[in-house]
This record gives C-alpha cells, structure tokens and sequence, in this order.
C-alpha cells in the first residue's frame, strides 16, 4: 500500500478516534482538530463557526496555533474563510500569496502565513463554518494530498456534530485590556541565546479568567511575567488599554503594576515578619482607593487569622492572604503563577473557590498552572508549547472549583 | 579532603566570596593591625640599637657626686663583665642668641665609648672647636663655621673653677648621639641652671676641660661590656646580663664612694680646721691693726686740741690789738679831727676878728662900736682858749689869754701852740714817734695786726684739715673695722655652713645607670609599651567583631546551603564530613587573611606609625620588623577563634536530620509577642510596627548589624578621644590649674633681682608669683628613678592667684604642714599614699625623704611636688625665689621679653605654655597616627561589616523586596523598605558604639599614659558627635551602597525557589 495513503488512513482513524472518544462535543472537536493538525503537520487550525443565532458572522470556535483569534470574524463571503463557508468550495492556497487574501493576514496578524487550506465545515444538517489550516510545522507547503485528508478530516468532524448537538454560542469577552503581540524574550547566558518566548500573540479580555497551560519551560511564567510588567519582552508589542507598553521605563512598569496588577505567588511570598493584615496593609497603602483589609481578608474567609503571623498559617490560609492582598488593591487584573501547586487538594480546591468567587466579581485573573482539571474553571485556556501558543480554547461552561477533581 | 571536596570549597568560596571575604578582611584586620602595632616596638628597637651600636653606647653609665678618681676607675677596669671604661666630662653653659638663654650640656668626646656619630663636618680635636648634635644647632640655628660664646663659664662649687678652660668655641660639626636618640629636649636630662632644662647638646674634647675643677676626678665615667655585644638593648637577656653585671659595679661603687667620702670628707675637715685658724688669726690682726690705729688717732686728736688753743690764744690777741687799734685810730682820728677844728677854728676866728675888726673900720668906731668890736673879739679869744685849752695842759704850758687887745696875736701864739704840740714826740722801741706819724706808725700797726690774723686764719684752716683727716681717719677705720668684721664673720657663717654641710654630707655609693634609664632609650621603652597596650585595644576589638562576622558569615552559608547539607547528609555523609568543609572554608579565609593581614601590617600600619615614631627620634623612618614565630602564633588562634565560630554557626544545623534539612530554611518563626498585645501596638504605624518586627525575628542581622554599627562608632569615638584627651590634659592644666603661661628665669635669686623683675612687671601690669622652681632626682618605687620639679611658692596671695593648686583627696591644700603636695600621677602610677615619703636626691647630695601630705590637680607630663617655704627651708635650706611664674597677659611671650628686654634681673622668659606642649606632642603624634589607622579602620569595619550586612539583608529580603516591587513597590519604595530598618539599628548601634567608645577611648589613653602623667579621661562630646555622625555617614554610605543592587532586581527571578 502506499505509504502516504496509509499515513492518510492513520490519520482519519486518530480522528475518528478522538471524535468518538470524547464525552463533549466541544472535547470531540478539539481532539479532532488536535488529531488532525498532528496528523497533517500544520502549525495552526481554526474551526470557524457561524452564530447564526447572533452576528451571522463567522467566529473561531476553536483553534490550535501560536495565535489568539478570539476576536477576530468573518462575514459570509469575506476572505477565504467567507468564502468557504458561502460557497462550500475548500480554498487552497498552497503557496499562500499575501497581496491576495489581506483578511487571513489580517487574522494570522503576529505570524507569518506561507500556505494556507481553507475547508468547510458541515453536516448532513446545515453549513456549520469553515476549518482552515495554517503552515506546516516543518516549514513545507501543504499539498494537495494533504489537503484532500484536510477535507475528510473536516468531513468526519462535522459528522460528530449530530442534529441533537449545537454548537455552544460564540463566547463574548469583554473588551481587550490586553495585547500581545509577537512577543518574543529571548535570555542570553554566556554564549547560549535562549528563546524563550518566540512570538506569542494574545489578547487578554475584562473580566476573564485565562489560565496559560502548559509544561516545565514552555514559556508560560515568562510570558505572565511580561504579562505582568515584570519582565520586558524582547521584541513584540505589549498594550495594556491602548498604551503601549512595549519599551516602558521600569519606573513606568511599576506605575502599571502598582495601579493594576495583583499577583499571587506560588509560594505566597507572604512577609513573614507582618501579620496577615500588615500584609495586606502594606501593599494597600500604594493605592488611592484600597479595599479594606480586613474586607479582604473577610473575603478570603480568614477574618479570624487577621493577627496570625504567615508561620501561624496552614500553607492554604497563606495563600488566601496572598489573594487577599493581590485583592486588596481592586486590581484590574489579578495574575496568579501555579498558586495551588505547593498545596494539597483539598487546599486547593478551597483556594480555588476564593479564585472564582474574585472572577465572578468582575476581576481579571490570568493564571499559570500545569494543572490540566484547573483549566475547566478557566473562560479560555491557552496551551503554550516550546516558547510559543500551541491552543488556545474557549471554555463556554466553565466549571466550579467544587467540581474540580484530581 | 578528597579533590572534589576542594574543589567544591573553592567554588563556594567564589560563590559566597563577600561573606569568605569578610572573614579574611576581619583576620587581615585582626592579625595586621595586632602585628603592625607590635611589631613596632622591635622594629624601633632595631633601629634604636643600630644608632646605638654605632655610637658604641655605654651599657652602665657610672654617675658619682664626688668623683671617681683614677684608682676607682682601676679598679672599675676589673670588675668582671667590664671591657672598657672611659672617663668623661660635662658641664652645663649658658649660651645666648637673641636675647634668649639657651642651656648647653657640654659633654667630653668619647674615644671609645658614646662616639657621636658625624653627621656634617669633622669632630673638635681641641680646646676652642666645639661639635653640636644636628636637632640643636637646627634649634639654634647655628651650623659649621659658626662662633659660640659660652655667658661667663659655669663654675663648679666645689673648686671655684670654670670647667671649661674657654668660654669661645667653633663649630667644627654637627653630630648625632647614642647617648641622646630621641629628640625631646626632653630626655636631655635635668641642668643645674635656673630653668633646670637643658636645650642644646654639644660635645668638645676632653682637654677643653679644665680637671681641677672637677677636684682632678670623673663624675661620668662610662662602661662597655662584650658579653652584651650581639643583644638588642631592649631584649630580656641583655637585661639580664646587664642585672648580672650591675650589681658587681654596684657593690665596687659602695666600697669606693664610701672611701671617696671619707677622702673629701677628711680634705673638708682639714680645711674648715684651716679655715678656722684663718678666722682666727683675722680676727687678731683686726683687733691689733685697730688698736693701732685707734691709738695714733688719739694722739692726732691731742695735737688738734692743742692747736685749738694756740688758736684761741692767738684770736684772742689779735682781737685785743684790733681793738686797741680801733681804739688808737678812733682816738686818733677825734685827735686830728680836734685839731682840724682848732687849726680851722682859729684860722675861723681869725677871719671873724678880722671881719669884726673890718666892721669896726667901717663904722663910725664909736665907742659903741669900738666895745661891739672888742667884745666880739673877746668873745672869740674866750672861744679859742676853751680850744686851746687842751693842747697848753698837755704842753704844760699856760693857755695865753686872748682878748681884744692881743687877739690877732694871740691867734698866732695859738697857732704856735698847736705846732709845739704836734711836734711833740716820744720814742718808743728806738723810733722816735711824734704826733705827726702816729697815723702812720698806727697805720703800720694796723698793717701787721693784719698780716697777723691772715696767718692766723691760715693755721685755723690747717687746723680745721687736721680735724677733716682725724675724723675721716677715724671713720675710715671704723670702715675698715666693719668691712673686716664682716668679711671674718661672713667667713665665719660659711665655715659654719661648710661645717653644717660637711655634717650632712652623706656616705652614698655610686649611681649605676644601665641603658633602661638613658632618656632616649627610655622614650623608645615608653613607647614600645604605648603601642604594645595598643595593640592588645586595637586587636581585641577586631577579634571579636572579626569572631562575630564570622559566625554570621558561616551561619548564613550554612542556612543558604541548608538544602545542600539535607542532600549531602541523604546520600551519606557524615555531619562531621559537612563540618569540615565548613571549617575548610573559614580556615582559608583565616590563612589567606592572616597573610594579607600581616602583609599590611608590616608594609601600612608599621610605615605609617614607624614614621610618625622615627619623626620622634634621631633616625627618622626605620624598616619594618618581620618575625614569622609571631606570624604563626597569632594566625594560629585566629585559626582557633574563627574555626571555633564556624563550628559553632552550624554544628547545631548539622545535627538535624537530612529530611528536616530538605526542607529548606524554616521561616522565621512567627508568633504574637508580648508587646503586640498592648493597646498601643495597634495604634503605631505599620511602617513602625514592621521595622520592629523585622528587628525582634531577625536577631543575628540585628545583632551583626549592631555590633558593626557600635564596632564603627567606637572606632571614631576612640580615635577622637584619645586625640582630644590627650590635648584636652594640656588645655586643662592650663585653664583650670595654671593661671601663667610663661616662667620668667632671673639672672639671680637675690632680692634685689626679684624687686627689679617685680618692679617691672608692675609697671607692665603683668601678673606674677616668685617662686623657687627646681628638679630633684627623685628615687621611684621599684628601684625607678625620675624627676621631680618642685614648686616652692614664696608669695601665697600672687602664687594662690596663678596656680589654682587643687586636692584631689579630702584634705585641702595647706602649704604650711611639713611636706609635699604631690601631683596625681605619682599616687595613680606608683600607689603612693599620703603619708608615704617621697625620696629626693637634693642638689646638694643628700637624701630626703618628704613626707607626701596629698595629691592635687595636675594634667602635665611630669611629676610635680608642691611645698611650703618653712618646710623647704627646715628640709632644703632658705628658699629664694629663682623664677616668676608669669601671666603675660593681653601681651604675648615674644612681646613681653621684648618689652622687658632691658631689664636687667631678667634673664629670659619662656613660654612655659609651648613648651610644655613639646611634650605632649609626643603623644599627639602617637595619637593622630592612631587616629589616622582607627578612622581608617572604622571606614574599612563599615565597608565590610555594614556594606556586607546589607548586601547580605538585601540579599535576604530580596524575595520580599521583589514581591513587593512586583505589587507595585517603586524601588524607591523599596529602599525604604529596607532603611527604615537599617536607620534603626544603625541608631541603636550607633548608641552601643558611644558607650563602648566611651570606655574604649578611656582605656585607650590609659595605655599611651606615661607614668609620670593623668591624662583627662572624659566623655568627648567632639568624639560622641563625629561618632555619631561618621557612623550615620559611613552607614548611609554602605546601605546606599548595597542598595544599589534594589533596582537591578529581576522581579523574575521570583519564580526562583
């Protein structure tokens, strides 16, 4: 048998797989999508979806790739995407030519777009929206071959999509307080360049909860701490509300943090020499408008340890004055890093609650974790992968922190 | 060790390089600055030996009152140990430049022994050729060439005779001396002048004195012994060998000084005996010679007596001649005036009668007429006859009778009658005298009555001489009587007073002088021990801040590598394996410190107080001292002390278990104290509450930080303190004590050179107190001796106004008890108490022993001793003021010797306050070289201890720092974060610091105190507020310094466990 019609079948088998493995039809899309870009080597995939329902317009649903879509959309017909969910006629272009689809480099806008496949996306039903694949990983050009699977993949992924199954509704972020984009940060020890970060674009939205997935060293502290204002980005653009704070002063990236920014550490970093309310006092007085802190703490259910000194404290009370005093400023953005990665479960299930009680309150909260059961919490996950967005999935029912489990 | 344990030692050591460096910069600091200040002493001992042996220095130098003669010095010569001896002579000249009196010692050259070491020039090699040490003719300013006249020649009491055969010497060169290293005038020793002092050095040949006035023997004679060739002077075996030597001299020296005695004991007697014989016969030849004259007196006397009467006699002739005369020519002169009138009248009467007869003619010559006319001419016969009258009785003959019928002829009778008398004559001693030459004859006997008083009144005047010469004569021997009385009673007193002396002349013994009591020497001894004390100050300080960083240092690794240790101890090693690489770790810092410490103390601290030390002697800077046995010893117990430390910074930690240890560092344990619960707590602000906080849960930076800041101000404090107290003494005795800064030395201690000097000092409105003001060798406890200056004051209302004179024990200052009053140092370094003697070697060799009646205020470099003029007389003999102690007032010294320049009493004024200051710059040299090292040292401490501190607390507090900065701390924020807790402890350190600076600086100058001193030992408010401020500075400066790290801060690196 031909090799590439064997490899062909693999692939159509993993997806089928992972279709029928999945217990949601979100999961189902996802490992198919995920199955399909490994099989076909892509470096990005998106399913466009219609909101038929809302806008009419054509919004990623989901994707796979160093890019945030979450606000972009297509009307029917316009640009490749539009075009082939208006005509149902897949789009290659594999040796993508830039000058003549403006609208993907306006979506890709951050990466480099060298060949492009564009398939639509229905079932037995109805035309759901458009798959569209992005690069080859290994810098090649799809071919042709490939993407005759593209379109048996989208064929069979759209099948899982039954009559009793819809699609969730677009998600609705707020707006972006912030934008990132290209960011590269790169670390230079001695003789070896380390590229840490290479090219992440994302938008951080109001009142979000956005946890940055991924493993050991995929760059995913590294880019909340540029998320932060800890760290300046090598190259790339960082705005928070329109203000560019690519080439800040530090002077100015403090100002930035101290009006806000909360964090909340992994291993709380709690003064030890205060109480839980000089520590949350301490930081307090930087701002003009601070929540009380003994509100703060009230909030974080320790309104009885107000006195207790960090050593008085379970490891899960001394991260809840941590989020009391990431909270104690009214930040507009809290960033947590693995916050319950040094806390046992049941800990951290309780600091979780605290967490979702503050996002449900309005407050931003970008969180790193390694924790895959964390993200069900999340309204989108971005998965990092060597020093670039690998996925990036809106979680349209978000789970509570009671429900979490591992 | 095995190689990867070293190399692991080596790597940590570059990783924790501040702390492995603050160990090694505290040993460096410890061992350098210990060696650097000991090794002072032997490296200025060396050079003291150098010029020494150069000179070839006397070892014992023999001083005897009455001389040693050439037998003594005979026998001197066998006296085992003694190689050479040599006889020298001194004397002490005055010398005057500018109107200022200078005190030369004049000393014989050595040929053998205390050679002056030429430094320009050749040395005199004959009488009229003079060598000068090179600091006094800098002094003078005299050099080669120049001329120097010594004022009048000093002559020695004893024979009456100059001791130099010439006053005018040449200046052939100028020399340095073994004899005198140092250049304080000093350690010159004492003079027998006025001042007392001694201010230039000179050296002539030996020929230049003249022997017989040193009674033909050697008051210094000079002993050099082989066996201590090769020994430093300094050294406990050239002591030794010098104890063994001294006594065989000693006991030489009581045999023959007692002979000696006896000798000018017995000559004495002969003479008084002499003497007395001499009175005696003075007193004969006095009262015969005045017999003698009294009696050619008497016979003058008698002669005068005679002439007096011859005298009277002849005056008394001559008066009756003259009143015979006076009587003869009064009688003469009635006797021609009667006989003009009648030679007159009767040439008148005949006029008349002719005119009465010419009237008659005329008229009608009646009758009438006619009786008219005779009775006219009666009438006028009648009158001529009355006249005549006389002239006819002595005639014997009848008066014719004249009337009108006879009267022109009887006129003519008349007239014949009158020339008969006239021509009357007798003749009287063969001349026929007649009334015509009575005049002339009385005129003759006038003339000779004349000639006769003329001699007479000659005789009365060499009658009046003779009495002149009589009484001048016997006024003169009167004189002469009284002026010989005086001379045999004079002569009397002092054969009294020679017997007086004779009679206390005492049977002492030679004194034996080894090197340890020449001035020069004594100044290195004195201040080989200053730096010794110093040392041991300076160093322990070091050590035990050095001990302290240390501990910190190792305990911080240890605590850092808590983790390391757990894994290391988990895969098997034993504690004790854990433990020396710690101890390796300290025990390199220790060596590589206690190299580059000694390295620094040998080049820096010795080069910097070597140079400051050899300013204070002949030979300048001098090579460092090097000893390695010292080196050993001392980075030994470094070695002992830091390793200890180490031991005990982690031996507690490597006693816990590897699971404990893997834990990491536990954080500080937190719990609610007991001042969180007062009220007052809350209400603080939390700015407050954190630094307090900070402080209570991190007690070893606290405490480091604290003994840094203390160690760093009590540097300052000390150094400022010594510097200050010791000038401070100075100042003090001059404002609270002294009320003069000048002495005024007058050329003679006799009263009518006080009156002068008095007298114009008045009219200057210059204040001042005659008092006698003299030095005495005084016998020390310990078999010591010294100096002491007594202070006799012979006016106590001007002496209480310049010399407030204070007790420092409970009895108040009362001049008129029997003894002395003697200045605090002697009862501080000698334990004296009162009622304990003082034994004074009087000028006049005899031992006193004054019984001390207590101790007053007394801040100078010298022992002092005030006494009551009755007790100096019953004790010492009459007291008569030699100096003023003056108050120069709105005038300065140079003014007012200008001003005073004339006078004669007055021999010259020294500015006893600047000079006094000389000596004290001994000390102050010593002291601001400290001064320099210990501020030196305090900037060094604060660089290694605060700098290190708060990179270290940086270091420690990053994490939070970075927390914070992540939350939106502005690094200025930040920094204050961090100096609001280095403000505090640097406060309170800083209070430590005065305290132990305080203490510091008084032990301090307790240890540069010579024995005959008290230095002020007060708190220093200059000091407290340069500590004060120096350490806040120094402190600021590091903490800025370390904080300079904040803004380079990766707020990243928080996702760094």
């Amino acid at each position: 048998m031909d090799s590439s019609l064997l490899a062909s079948f693999k692939t159509i088998g993993a997806v089928q797989s992972a279709i029928s493995n999945a217990v949601t039809l979100d999961e189902a899309l996802q490992g198919g999508l995920k199955a399909i870009i490994d099989n076909a080597g892509a470096e990005c995939a998106v399913i466009w979806y219609a909101d038929k329902a809302g806008d009419g317009r054509l919004h990623p649903y989901f994707w796979i790739g160093p890019i945030d879509l979450t606000s972009k959309s297509h009307a029917s017909g316009e640009g490749s995407v539009g075009r082939v969910y208006a005509t149902q006629v897949a789009e290659r272009k594999l040796d993508f030519n830039a000058d003549r689809d403006p609208e993907t480099v306006r979506d890709f806008e951050g990466m480099r777009v060298d060949s492009m496949v564009c398939v639509p996306f229905s079932n037995k039903y109805e035309e759901l929206g458009a798959i569209q694949f992005v690069n080859k990983t290994d810098g090649s050009l799809f071919t042709d071959e490939g993407a005759d699977v593209m379109e048996i993949m989208a064929m069979m992924a759209a099948i899982a999509i039954d009559e009793n199954d819809a699609l969730a509704e677009p998600w609705q972020p707020g707006e972006i307080v912030m934008s990132m984009r290209n960011i590269t940060r790169e670390f230079q020890n001695g003789d070896i360049l380390t590229k840490v970060l290479k090219g992440v674009n994302l938008d951080v939205y109001e009142g979000e909860f956005l946890v940055l997935l991924g493993e050991s060293g995929c760059g995913k502290s590294t880019l909340l701490n540029i998320i932060g204002g800890m760290d300046k980005a090598t190259s790339g653009t960082f705005t928070y509300l329109g203000q560019d704070l690519s080439n800040a002063t530090q002077e100015e990236l403090t100002d930035f943090r101290r009006d806000n920014i909360g964090f909340i550490f992994q291993s709380y970093n709690l003064m030890p020499n205060l109480t839980a309310t000089q520590n949350l006092k301490l930081i307090a007085e930087l701002v003009d408008e601070p929540m009380n802190a003994d509100e703060a703490l009230d909030i974080v259910g320790l309104d009885d340890k107000k006195k207790n000194y960090p050593s008085q404290l379970s490891g899960g009370q001394q991260q809840r004055v941590s989020i009391a005093r990431a909270l104690v400023k009214n930040p507009r953005i809290i960033l947590a890093d693995e916050p319950t990665a040094a806390l046992d479960y049941a800990t951290s299930i309780e600091v979780l609650g605290v967490l979702e009680e503050v996002v449900r309150n309005g407050t931003t909260m970008v969180m790193v974790t390694h924790n895959e059961e964390i993200t069900r919490m999340a309204d989108r996950i971005v998965r990092m992968r060597g020093g670039r967005m690998y996925e990036v999935t809106v979680n349209r029912h978000p789970a509570h922190a009671t429900d979490l489990v591992w | 060790m095995k190689p990867t344990q070293i190399a692991e030692l080596f790597a940590n050591t570059k990783k924790t390089f501040v702390s492995f460096f603050s160990i090694l910069m505290f040993v460096a600091l410890g061992v350098g600055i210990f060696l650097g200040i000991t090794w002072t002493a032997p490296a200025l001992h060396n050079a003291a030996d150098k010029v020494l042996d150069e000179g070839t220095f006397h070892d014992i130098q023999i001083q005897y009152l009455y001389g040693l003669t050439e037998d003594d010095i005979d026998k001197l010569s066998q006296v085992e140990g003694v190689s050479k001896v040599e006889v020298a002579r001194q004397s002490f000249e005055s010398l005057i430049i500018d109107s200022v009196a200078y005190t030369v010692k004049v000393h014989s050259i050595g040929n053998e022994i205390d050679i002056p070491i030429v430094a320009d020039g050749s040395l005199p090699r004959g009488p009229g050729e003079i060598a000068l040490q090179k600091a006094s003719a800098n002094r003078l300013g005299l050099g080669i060439g120049d001329v120097v006249t010594f004022q009048g020649g000093n002559v020695s009491p004893a024979s009456g005779k100059a001791y130099l055969v010439s006053d005018t010497f040449t200046v052939t060169a100028l020399v340095d001396s073994p004899e005198y290293i140092a250049n304080s005038t000093s350690t010159f020793g004492l003079s027998v002048s006025s001042s007392g002092s001694v201010d230039a050095l000179s050296w002539v040949s030996i020929d230049s004195f003249d022997p017989s006035a040193f009674l033909d023997a050697y008051p210094v004679v000079n002993v050099r012994c082989d066996s201590l060739r090769g020994l430093s002077t300094f050294s406990d075996s050239y002591k030794d060998k010098v104890s063994s030597i001294e006594p065989r001299i000693t006991s030489l020296g009581d045999a023959l000084g007692t002979a000696r005695y006896d000798d000018l004991h017995d000559q004495a007697l002969g003479k008084i005996e002499e003497g007395e014989g001499q009175l005696n016969e003075g007193w004969a030849t006095l009262n015969s010679m005045r017999a003698d004259a009294e009696s050619k007196l008497a016979d003058g006397y008698r002669q005068l007596q005679e002439y007096e009467a011859l005298k009277a006699e002849a005056e008394e002739t001559i008066a009756n001649a003259k009143e015979f005369a006076s009587l003869a020519d009064e009688a003469l002169t009635e006797a021609e005036a009667l006989r003009d009138s009648v030679v007159n009248g009767l040439a008148e009467y005949k006029a008349k009668g002719e005119k009465a007869k010419d009237i008659y003619e005329a008229s009608d010559k009646t009758a009438q007429d006619k009786q008219q006319y005779d009775d006219a001419l009666d009438a006028y016969g009648a009158e001529i006859m009355q006249k005549i009258a006389p002239y006819a009785e002595r005639l014997e003959r009848p008066v014719p009778v004249i009337d009108h019928d006879n009267y022109f002829d009887r006129i003519t009778q008349a007239q014949e009658l009158i020339d008969d008398f006239e021509n009357l004559s007798v003749t009287y001693e063969g001349r026929t005298i007649t009334v015509h030459t009575v005049r002339e004859l009385l005129d003759e006997a006038k003339q000779t009555l004349s000639d006769a008083e003329a001699e007479l009144n000659d005789k009365i005047a060499q009658l009046n001489e003779g009495w002149n010469a009589y009484y001048a004569a016997r006024n003169e021997l009167a004189s002469r009587v009284l002026d010989a009385e005086a001379q045999l009673a004079e002569g009397e007193d002092q054969l009294a007073a020679i017997k007086g002396q004779l009679a206390a002349m005492q049977r002492y013994s030679w004194t034996v002088l080894p090197r340890s009591y020449n001035g020069g020497v004594a100044q290195a001894v004195l201040l080989s021990n200053v730096m010794g004390n110093l040392s041991f100050s300076m160093a322990a300080l070091f050590i035990i801040v050095g001990l302290l960083v240390s501990y910190s240092a190792v305990s911080r690794i240890v605590h850092e590598q808590i983790t390391q240790i757990g894994t290391k101890k988990a895969l098997g090693l034993y504690a004790r394996e854990i433990t020396v690489s710690f101890l390796a770790y300290s025990a390199l810092a220790v060596i590589s410190g206690a190299i580059i410490g000694t390295a620094v103390g040998v080049t820096l601290v010795e080069g910097i107080i070597g140079h400051v030390v050899g300013g204070m002697f002949v030979f300048g800077d001098y090579a460092p001292y090097f000893d390695i046995v010292s080196f050993l010893l001392v980075t030994a117990l470094e070695l002992i002390l830091v390793l200890g430390a180490t031991w005990l910074a982690c031996h507690k930690i490597l006693k816990e278990n590897a699971v404990e240890l893997l834990k990491g560092e536990k954080p500080p344990e937190g719990k609610t104290r007991f001042y969180e619960k007062w009220e007052v707590w809350d209400r603080l602000p939390l700015l407050t509450q954190t630094i307090v906080n900070n402080c209570v849960n991190d007690k070893r930076r606290v405490f480091s930080t604290i003994v840094g800041v203390a160690g760093c101000t009590a540097l300052i404090v000390t150094a400022i303190t010594l510097n200050n107290d010791v000038m401070k003494s100075y100042d003090k005795q001059y404002e609270d004590v002294y009320g003069f800064n000048a002495i005024t030395y007058m050329n003679s201690s006799t009263d009518d050179a006080l009156k002068a000097s008095e007298n114009a000092y008045s009219e200057l409105g210059v204040r001042y107190a005659p008092v006698l003001r003299k030095s005495f060798v005084v016998q020390l406890p310990e078999s010591e001796r010294g100096t002491i200056r007594s202070i006799v004051p012979l006016d106590s209302e001007s002496f209480g106004q310049l010399y407030r004179i204070r007790s420092i024990t409970d009895d108040p200052i009362d001049l008129t008890k029997d003894g002395a009053w003697v200045s605090q140092a002697y009862a501080k370094h000698y334990g004296a108490k009162i009622g304990d003697d003082i034994v004074v070697n009087g000028s006049d060799g005899m031992v006193h022993h004054v019984p001390i009646l207590g101790f007053y205020e007394y801040w100078l470099v010298q022992f002092e001793m005030v006494m009551g003029n009755s007790y100096y007389e019953k004790e010492f003999g009459t007291p008569s003021a030699n100096v003023l102690l003056t108050d120069s007032g709105n005038y300065s010294v140079s003014e007012l010797r200008e001003m005073v320049s004339e006078v004669a009493s007055i021999d010259s004024i020294a500015n006893d306050k600047l000079s006094q200051g000389g000596n004290f710059k001994t000390f102050s040299n010593v002291s601001t070289a400290v001064v320099g090292i210990y501020l030196a040292l305090a900037v060094l401490m604060a660089m290694v201890v605060l700098l290190n501190l708060n990179v270290m607390f940086i270091e420690e507090k990053k994490r939070e720092l970075i927390v914070l900065m992540i939350n939106g701390f502005s690094v200025k924020d930040a920094k204050r974060y961090i100096y609001n807790d280095s403000i505090v402890l640097t406060a309170i350190g800083i209070v430590f610091g005065l305290i132990l600076g305080c203490i510091m600086g008084s032990i301090t100058v307790g240890s540069v105190e010579p024995s005959t001193a008290t230095f002020v030992k007060s708190i220093d408010w200059v000091a407290v507020v340069a500590g004060i401020a120096g350490s806040a500075i120094l402190a600021f400066v590091m903490s800025a310094i370390a904080m300079r790290r904040i803004p380079k801060f990766n707020l990243t690196d928080i996702n760094k466990a």
